[in-house]
């Protein structure tokens, strides 16, 4: 931990200079506020501004600063579902997995999920089943499902991606339990998609399980 | 050569030490601290820090070190939370403002990676970004002259309330600017194209079932349409920065970029959470003397 402590400064993410500023930026901040009573003067809000246009540099404030285009010749995703006793699955509502959203737990599934050793991706995995149980329970009591509109309710700032919420009666929500996971990867081929019509019509062309977790009893 | 950088020096200055109103400054104090308020409360960050150490293990020390965020705390982070709303919503209210900001900008700078921590160290992307660089301005600025529950004490330059606004709106138009900038940087000139934008749209709205899908459906089949809104974005956001200049391209582009994030919501079901923040570019004091004109007629 200390070894990563001293190589702070060194690994500092060059494209994030905006907000590695803020430190100095609250350090200088104190300085001047210890000579208060002193008229500011432009050579100081010279140097603020210096401080404050470093955030020029951070140019991955926009998601789509880094686009590039969509790899060929394959797209892939990956997706969830919860499993019953007897194996049948239901897809799983977003909700459920808050409080991490959905498109951060995908990346994560794809790329941290795998490094793990598989002691630790049952105990990741059994945490996940945990977090869609709870939400498969409070779907189908009629509850809320998830918790980032406990305040604003649907008023709330919604996910970067706008997710379609699947268990909005409880009639929609399975009656089962969850006692495992599946996660599937989902691949399209590109070549199809200069066929709009085509792709919507065929959703889903190829489904590989990538991931299977049960509950042990 | 003097005389040469003269000229330059005298716009650059007149730039940043324009004549500046107190209350579209304190407009910008309100926005940024409410958007902040909204957007905790529309997240459960402290949540991030209890779960399992699995999920946790991708974190660098450096990276826990640098945000002073460890795994299983969810407690300190509630606290840290409180703390940080407290902040705003006193900067808010133009309480003690140089003070709640600052505490503000630190706070959130610790909390905002906690969204993401689990994939990225990177708080860039959820929101956060702009609002706690500008915590960070504002508490350096005369941002609670008025719209405060505290009146103020000695009278002030015009140019104090000119640069703070003027760098919030400089942090707004680089999301723009560089998103454009980054698309012919990273994939040049193939970016604005048929297959690009059809692929995108695609692909934002196969890979989960997402809200809307019918302008998404209707696009993919309209090449000319694709190619169009390709230019059309790359166009918009490569200007964006002449709304710093401009009061008529702010007239334009500012109106245009809301209608930018509406269209990218519906086909691409992509929420842009800092959308609120091109109303910094609005001209409050002129609203608010005409709201002043039309109580007196």
């Amino acid at each position: 931990m200390w070894a990563g402590f001293f190589s702070l400064r060194r690994r500092v993410d060059p494209y994030n200079r905006g907000l590695d500023s803020i430190p100095w930026f609250c350090w200088w901040r104190v300085r001047v506020a210890a000579r208060i009573g002193s008229r500011q003067a432009r050579s100081e809000t010279s140097r603020e501004r210096f401080f404050g246009l470093h955030g020029f540099g951070d140019r991955r404030d926009w998601s789509q600063s880094t686009d590039q285009p969509l790899p060929l010749p394959y797209v892939d995703a990956l997706r969830s579902a919860g499993a019953g006793f007897t194996g049948e699955e239901h897809p799983i509502d977003f909700r459920a997995w808050q409080p991490i959203s959905c498109w951060e737990l995908r990346q994560w599934f794809d790329r941290r999920f795998p490094r793990l050793t598989v002691t630790q991706q049952e105990v990741a995995a059994q945490f996940l089943l945990e977090l869609a149980e709870h939400g498969r329970v409070r779907g189908r009591e009629g509850l809320p499902i998830g918790n980032f509109g406990r305040v604003f309710g649907p008023l709330a700032i919604p996910l970067f991606h706008t997710y379609r919420p699947i268990w909005n009666q409880p009639t929609d929500v399975p009656a089962a339990p969850f006692l495992g996971l599946r996660w599937y990867r989902i691949t399209w081929d590109r070549a199809a998609w200069s066929d709009p019509e085509r792709v919507w019509r065929a959703e889903t062309p190829t489904a590989e399980l990538h991931y299977e977790y049960f509950a042990r009893p | 050569m003097m005389a040469f950088l003269e000229r330059p020096a005298r716009w650059w200055n007149g730039f940043w030490f324009a004549k500046g109103s107190p209350y579209n400054l304190a407009a910008a104090r309100v926005l940024f601290s409410l958007h902040g308020v909204w957007l905790l409360l529309s997240r459960d960050l402290p949540s991030m820090s209890g779960l399992p150490a699995e999920m946790w293990a991708a974190v660098s020390p450096h990276v826990q070190w640098r945000y002073l965020m460890f795994h299983g705390h969810p407690e300190i982070e509630y606290g840290v939370q409180a703390i940080a709303l407290a902040a705003l919503i006193a900067a808010a209210l133009g309480l003690w403002p140089h003070i709640s900001f600052l505490l503000s900008a630190v706070l959130l700078y610790h909390l905002a990676p906690l969204e993401t921590v689990i994939i990225t160290s990177e708080p860039t992307t959820r929101g956060f970004e702009i609002t706690i660089l500008a915590t960070a301005v504002l508490s350096f600025a005369p941002c609670a002259d008025v719209w405060s529950v505290r009146r103020r004490g000695s009278p002030r330059d015009d140019w104090e309330y000119g640069w703070p606004l003027r760098l919030l709106q400089l942090f707004v138009v680089q999301i723009y600017f560089f998103s454009g900038w980054a698309k012919l940087m990273w994939t040049g000139f193939n970016w604005i194209s048929v297959e690009n934008m059809r692929g995108y749209i695609l692909y934002s709205n196969l890979t989960e079932p997402v809200t809307f899908t019918k302008l998404g459906i209707f696009l993919t089949g309209q090449p000319l349409l694709l190619w169009l809104l390709a230019f059309g974005s790359v166009v918009f956001e490569l200007a964006f920065p002449a709304v710093l200049f401009s009061r008529a391209a702010r007239y334009v582009l500012i109106p245009l970029g809301f209608l930018f994030h509406i269209g990218i919501l519906f086909s691409l079901n992509i929420a842009f959470p800092g959308v609120s923040r091109l109303l910094i570019f609005v001209n409050w004091d002129c609203l608010r003397l005409r709201a002043l004109r039309v109580r007196e007629e």
